[in-house]
C-alpha cells in the first residue's frame, strides 16, 4: 500500500471508529432505540431501583450500564442481524436456546434436567403428585382427566441437536404409573406416535401446533365420555396452510419481532387455526360445565374460548404477560369450581421432572381470600412480620430473602391494612419467575398473594402496590418464614467423602419422624457442596428411604418435607457429588403441627 | 467500567477523547488523572480512596527519598513505608481472605470453631497499581530513576485508564517522558484505533465464545476425556485472547493519547521451551519480577542451587500473585518446575532434539496443562480434569451435551491462525497490511454485536 492510499485508510479508519462510537453515543442520548418490553410491574420496580440506586456503592452507575446497553441503537439494529446469521449456519443460539437439526429450537433445561432429576423415584413423585391432584378434584366433585404434556424433545426427536440429553424414560415411567394407578389421562405421545412432529409441535415456539393441541383435546373431550362430532375430525391438509406460527424463542433469542430480520429467518407452514366457534360449540353444549386447567390449552383462545371455566395454576413459570396467574387464576376461582364439571388438567412433564414441582398449583376462594387447595399436607407456615413499609408512597418494593422454601409449598405474601383513599390499588408480586398482580378492595383489610415458590436460587422478591392515590398504611407479612427458633438441630459427623460422593448422617431422636409433620432445613456452608444433594432416611437392616432431592437454593438452604414411611428410622443421611463441605453443616428438624 | 462495555464505547470514550483533545496539551496529563478517575469510580468510587492513599504514599515517599539521596542519604524508612502501604493495602484485600479460610479449615480439622470472618471485596486492579507505585519508589531508591516533579504526573501515571485494572504493569521510567512530553500524531492514533479494534476482537469474538465452552467443563465435577481436552483447550485459548485482547486495547488507548506503553505478549504459544514462554507471555509481571525479586534474591549469581530456589520462589510468588487460592500456587509451583529443570538441562526444553515444529506442540501442552491448575476452582478438581485428559475418567463422567458447538470451531479455527500464523499485534501496527485493516473494519461491528447479545463479560485478569 502506498503512502497516499495509507494516509487515506487511515483517516477512514479513524473516521469510521470515531464515527460508530460517538456517533452512537450522540444517536443513543438523542433518540434512544427502544428497549425490551417490560410488564407493568417491572417498570415499578425500576422506578424503584432508580430512585433508590447509591452512588456510592456503585449500583446507580450499574443503572446506568444497563440503560444505556438496552437502549443502544448499535445493539438494536446489530444484534439481531448478527444473531440470524449465526442461528442457522453455525446453529448457535443462546438464552438458553438450543438450536436442533434443521433449525428446531429447544429451550435448553427442557432438554437438559440438572443433576438429580433422573432419580429412579421421580417418576414415582410425579405420578404421586398428579394423583394427588385427581383425588383432590374429585374429592371437590369435580371429574378431571390429566393431560400430562411431553417436553418437546420427546416427541420432536428427530430434530434434536447431537448429544440431546433427554432421558424420555421419566415420560415413559410416569405414564406406565398413572397408567397402573388408574388415574384418567391422555397420552399425548401415544396419541400423536404416527404424526409428523413438524405437524405436532411448532418449529421456532415452545408449544404444540393448533393442529396438535386439537389432537389432545378432542381424546381429552372422548375420555370424559363427551361426543365428539365426527366431521370435527379433521386432517391438517384441509385446513390454511399459511397461517403465522408463534416463534417465540426467537424472541427469546434475542431477534425482536419488529426487527425486519425476523421475517427473513425461514419458519414452518404448519395449519392454521384448525377449531372454530362451531366446533367448539359443538364439543360442549348439553354436557356438564367443562374447566381446562393449564397453559398451552389457555394460552390458544381457539380452543378455550368456550369453557366455563379457565384455570391457569400448574405452570405459573410460562404465564403470557407476566401477570397471568392474577387474571386466570384469580378471575376464574372468584365463584369456585361448578359442581360436578368436568376438568382438563393439563400439566407440562418438564415442571414435574425439573423443578420438583408437587402440584401445590390449584387454589381456591375462601372468604374472599384465595388459599391453596392442598394436595398433600403442608407445612404450617409461621407468619412473620418483617417489615413495616413506609406509608406514603404509592409504589414501592420490598427485597426479602425466602427462606422456608421447600420446592412443594406454596409462598404466601400477606399484606394487611388499610389502603384508605386509594383507588384501584393493585398489590403485584414478582419473583425471579412468577408474578402476579391482585386487586385490593377497600373493604378489605388484607390480600394475600399466593404463589409457587420461585425455583432454587431465586433470592428476592419484590412486592409492589401501585394505587391511583398515595394515602395507604399497609404491614406486608411473609408467611413462609418458619421459626426456627423452636426448631431441633441436629447434631452430626462432618460429611465424609467415598469417592465421588459424601454423605453426612445425623441420628434421628428416637420416634422423631412417627406420626408428626416434620420438615428438615438444611444449611450447607458452601455452593459448591450443592451438587446433586439428595435427603435418605436409613434405618435398621440396610432399609433406605429416599426424602428427596433437594432443591438447593443457591444460598446453599433447602427445606424438605419429611414424608417418612412407617419404620423405625434411626439415621437422616445428606449426600452430595463433588467435594464435600468443608466446614460443618447445619441440620435442623422443623416441628410443623397438621391443620 | 469494562472496555466492551457500551457505557465506556458509545459514551466514555468519545467524551473522553473530545475532553482530552479539547485540553492544552500541558493539562492533558491531568485530564488522563481525572478521566481514569471517573473510570475506576464507576465501578466503586469508595475504592478510588484506596487508590488516592496509595498515590500520595508513594508520591511522598519518592520525593523524600529523593531528597535524601540528594543530601547523601539513601531515604530507606519511606522505602519501608511505601513497601508497608502497598502491600499491606495487597496483603490485606487480596491474601485476607485466603488466609482465614486456609485457618478456618485447619481449626475444622481439628475440631475447634472456625474464626467468623466478613469476606473482603477485592478492590479491581489493585494488583497491578500497587506493582506500579512499589516499582516507582523503588526505582527512586535505587537511583535508576529521578522521582517525579509534578504530583498531577504521578497521578496520571496510576491511575491511567487504559492499563489500570487489569495491565501491562508499566514501570514508571518507561513512560516518565512521556508523561512530561509525548506526541499526538494522526499516525500514532490510527495505531491506536487498529490496536483497540484487534484487542475488542479477540476477546469478544474468541476468548469469550470459547469461554463458554471453557466455563461448561470446568464447573462439572467429573468429564468424559474428549470433553475434558476440548476445555483445557479452550480455556488455553480464552485466557491468551482475553488477557491478550485487554493489553491490546490498553496499548491502542495509550496510542489514541499519545502514550507507548510496554509490549505484552509476543506470540507466547510458539514458544519451543517454558523458559521461552515466559519471555513471550505477560511480558510485563515476567520483567516485573525480574527486576524486583529474582535479582534481588540473587539472580544465577549465587550458584546453580541459589539459581533453581530463586526461580521456584518466584514463580511460586508469581502464582499467588494471579490469586489467593492453592490452584495458582500450584500452577507456580508447576511453571517453577519446569523452568529450573529446563535450566538444569542448559536452558532448552527436554524435547529440544526434536523438530522446531513438534517443540512448539509439546510446549503448547505444557501450557495447557498449566492451565488446568489455573483454571480449576480446586487442586481436587484440577487433578479430576488432568487425570481425564490422560484417559483415567471418573465413572459418573458422561458426554456434556451440546458442547461442541460449529461456532466454536471457528473461533478455534480463527484463534489458531492468530496463535501461530498472522503477525504479532506489534508487527501488525508497524505496517498495517491492508488485508487485516479491513479484516478488523468487519469484525469490529460483528463483536460489537456479539458483545450486546452477551451482555458484557469481564475480563479474566481484572480479578488478579
Amino acid at each position: 500500500m502506498d503512502a497516499g492510499w495509507r494516509r487515506v485508510a487511515a483517516w477512514m479508519v479513524v473516521a469510521g471508529f470515531l464515527t460508530l462510537t460517538g456517533g452512537a453515543g450522540v444517536l443513543d442520548a438523542v433518540a434512544p432505540a427502544r428497549g425490551p418490553q417490560l410488564t407493568s410491574i417491572d417498570r415499578a420496580a425500576r422506578r424503584v431501583e432508580r430512585a433508590t440506586a447509591d452512588i456510592a456503592s456503585g449500583a446507580r452507575m450499574r443503572v446506568i450500564d444497563r440503560d444505556l446497553q438496552e437502549h443502544s441503537n448499535v445493539r438494536f439494529l446489530l444484534t439481531p442481524w448478527y444473531l440470524a446469521h449465526v442461528l442457522l449456519p453455525l446453529r448457535e443460539g443462546g438464552s438458553g436456546v438450543v438450536v436442533g437439526r434443521d433449525g428446531w429450537l429447544f429451550l435448553e433445561s427442557r432438554i437438559t434436567p440438572r443433576d438429580g432429576a433422573h432419580h429412579p423415584d421421580h417418576a414415582a413423585l410425579a405420578a404421586n403428585t398428579l394423583t394427588a391432584i385427581d383425588r383432590r378434584l374429585l374429592a371437590l366433585g369435580l371429574d378431571p382427566v390429566l393431560v400430562p404434556v411431553p417436553r418437546k424433545g420427546t416427541v420432536a426427536t428427530r430434530f434434536l441437536p447431537d448429544g440431546a440429553d433427554l432421558r424420555p424414560g421419566f415420560e415413559q415411567a410416569l405414564t406406565r404409573r398413572l397408567r397402573e394407578g388408574g388415574i384418567p389421562f391422555v397420552d399425548v405421545a401415544h396419541l400423536w406416535r404416527d404424526v409428523d412432529p413438524a405437524l405436532t409441535w411448532l418449529r421456532h415456539d415452545t408449544h404444540w401446533s393448533s393442529y396438535g393441541r386439537w389432537l389432545a383435546m378432542e381424546q381429552a373431550v372422548r375420555q370424559l365420555g363427551r361426543l365428539v362430532d365426527p366431521a370435527l375430525r379433521s386432517s391438517p391438509a384441509e385446513h390454511d396452510v399459511t397461517a403465522p406460527v408463534p416463534r417465540e424463542l426467537l424472541k427469546t433469542l434475542g431477534i425482536p419481532l419488529e426487527h425486519p430480520v425476523f421475517d427473513t429467518i425461514p419458519h414452518d407452514s404448519l395449519p392454521g387455526p384448525l377449531v372454530t366457534d362451531e366446533d367448539i360449540a359443538g364439543l360442549s353444549t348439553a354436557d356438564p360445565p367443562l374447566v381446562v386447567i393449564g397453559t398451552s390449552f389457555t394460552a390458544h383462545d381457539d380452543v378455550t374460548r368456550e369453557v366455563s371455566h379457565l384455570v391457569d395454576g400448574l405452570a405459573l413459570n410460562l404465564g403470557r404477560q407476566g401477570e397471568h396467574l392474577g387474571r386466570t387464576l384469580h378471575d376464574a376461582l372468584r365463584d369456585g369450581l361448578p359442581e360436578g364439571a368436568d376438568v382438563i388438567v393439563e400439566v407440562p412433564t418438564f415442571q414435574l421432572q425439573l423443578q420438583g414441582f408437587r402440584g401445590r398449583g390449584l387454589h381456591r376462594h375462601k372468604e374472599s381470600m384465595l388459599e391453596p387447595l392442598t394436595l398433600t399436607d403442608p407445612p404450617a407456615w409461621h407468619p412473620l412480620d418483617v417489615e413495616l413499609l413506609t406509608p406514603s408512597r404509592d409504589v414501592w418494593t420490598l427485597p426479602a430473602r425466602l427462606l422456608g422454601t421447600s420446592g412443594d409449598g406454596v409462598v404466601s405474601i400477606v399484606l394487611s391494612g388499610r389502603p384508605e383513599g386509594a383507588r384501584r390499588l393493585t398489590a403485584v408480586l414478582a419473583t425471579d419467575g412468577t408474578r402476579l398482580a391482585v386487586e385490593w378492595p377497600e373493604d378489605r383489610d388484607s390480600v394475600s398473594l399466593p404463589i409457587i415458590t420461585p425455583s432454587p436460587g431465586s433470592e428476592f422478591l419484590r412486592v409492589t402496590l401501585e394505587g391511583a392515590r398515595p394515602g395507604h398504611d399497609v404491614r406486608v407479612r411473609v408467611a413462609t418464614e418458619l421459626d426456627l427458633e423452636n426448631a431441633t438441630p441436629l447434631p452430626g459427623a462432618r460429611a465424609v467423602g467415598d469417592g465421588g460422593r459424601w454423605h453426612d448422617d445425623r441420628s434421628l431422636p428416637p420416634g422423631a419422624l412417627a406420626g408428626r409433620h416434620v420438615s428438615v432445613w438444611v444449611e450447607l456452608p458452601e455452593r459448591g457442596a450443592g451438587v446433586d444433594p439428595r435427603i435418605e432416611l436409613l434405618g435398621p437392616g440396610g432399609a433406605r428411604h429416599l426424602v428427596s432431592d433437594v432443591p438447593l437454593r443457591l444460598d446453599g438452604t433447602a427445606l424438605m418435607r419429611v414424608a417418612a414411611p412407617p419404620g423405625a428410622w434411626s439415621t437422616l443421611r445428606l449426600s452430595g457429588a463433588g467435594p464435600r463441605p468443608v466446614r460443618p453443616i447445619t441440620v435442623r428438624l422443623v416441628d410443623v403441627p397438621a391443620r | 467500567m469494562l472496555f466492551a462495555s457500551a457505557t465506556f464505547l458509545y459514551a466514555f470514550l468519545p467524551a473522553f477523547l473530545g475532553a482530552y483533545y479539547l485540553t492544552p496539551r500541558r493539562f492533558r496529563s491531568l485530564t488522563l488523572a481525572l478521566g481514569s478517575y471517573v473510570f475506576y469510580g464507576w465501578w466503586r468510587p469508595d475504592f478510588l480512596l484506596l487508590m488516592l492513599v496509595s498515590t500520595v504514599v508513594d508520591f511522598t515517599a519518592g520525593s523524600r527519598i529523593g531528597s535524601e539521596r540528594a543530601r547523601g542519604g539513601r531515604g530507606k524508612p519511606w522505602l519501608l513505608l511505601s513497601l508497608a502501604t502497598n502491600l499491606g493495602l495487597l496483603g490485606y484485600f487480596k491474601y485476607a481472605n485466603f488466609g482465614v479460610e486456609t485457618l478456618n479449615e485447619l481449626l475444622v480439622s481439628m475440631d475447634v470453631e472456625p474464626v467468623a470472618w466478613t469476606s473482603v471485596v477485592l478492590p479491581v486492579g489493585i494488583s497491578f497499581y500497587t506493582f506500579q507505585t512499589l516499582s516507582y519508589t523503588v526505582d527512586v531508591y535505587r537511583g535508576t530513576t529521578p522521582p517525579v516533579g509534578r504530583f498531577i504526573d504521578f497521578m496520571c501515571y496510576v491511575a491511567m485508564f487504559p492499563q489500570l485494572v487489569a495491565g501491562p504493569i508499566v514501570r514508571y521510567n518507561t513512560v516518565a517522558d512521556q508523561l512530561a512530553e509525548r506526541t499526538h500524531t494522526r499516525g500514532k492514533f490510527f495505531q491506536g484505533v487498529l490496536a483497540f479494534q484487534a484487542g475488542l476482537a479477540k476477546k469478544i469474538l474468541i476468548a469469550d465464545v470459547l469461554g463458554t465452552l471453557a466455563d461448561e467443563v470446568f464447573a462439572r465435577p467429573a468429564v468424559t476425556t474428549p470433553d475434558a481436552w476440548l476445555g483445557a483447550l479452550a480455556y488455553t485459548f480464552q485466557i491468551y485472547f482475553d488477557f491478550s485482547g485487554y493489553s491490546d486495547m490498553a496499548i491502542g488507548l495509550g496510542l489514541m493519547m499519545g502514550f507507548r506503553l510496554p509490549v505484552n505478549f509476543d506470540g507466547p504459544y510458539r514458544s519451543r521451551s517454558i523458559t521461552e514462554f515466559w519471555r513471550r507471555w505477560h511480558i510485563s509481571l515476567s520483567t516485573f519480577l525480574r527486576d524486583y525479586l529474582y535479582l534481588p534474591l540473587g539472580g544465577n549469581r549465587r550458584g546453580p542451587l541459589r539459581t533453581y530456589a530463586n526461580l521456584a520462589v518466584v514463580m511460586l510468588l508469581g502464582g499467588l500473585w494471579h490469586g489467593a487460592a492453592w490452584t495458582f500456587v500450584a500452577w507456580g509451583a508447576y511453571q517453577g518446575a519446569w523452568l529450573v529443570a529446563e535450566r538444569l538441562i542448559g536452558k532448552r526444553a527436554p524435547y529440544a532434539f526434536l523438530p522446531s515444529a513438534l517443540q512448539v506442540v509439546l510446549t503448547f501442552v505444557v501450557a495447557v496443562a498449566g492451565w488446568v491448575l489455573f483454571r480449576a476452582e480446586t487442586l481436587v478438581g484440577a487433578g479430576n480434569l488432568l487425570a481425564a485428559m490422560a484417559g483415567d475418567v471418573m465413572p459418573s463422567a458422561a458426554p456434556i451435551p451440546y458442547l461442541f458447538r460449529p461456532v466454536h470451531l471457528v473461533a478455534f479455527g480463527v484463534g489458531a491462525l492468530v496463535v501461530w500464523n498472522a503477525p504479532t499485534t506489534q508487527r501488525l501496527l508497524r505496517a498495517p497490511p491492508l488485508a487485516w485493516v479491513v479484516f478488523l473494519q468487519l469484525a469490529t461491528p460483528l463483536a460489537l454485536a456479539h458483545m450486546h447479545h452477551e451482555q458484557n463479560v469481564p475480563f479474566l485478569y481484572f480479578q488478579f
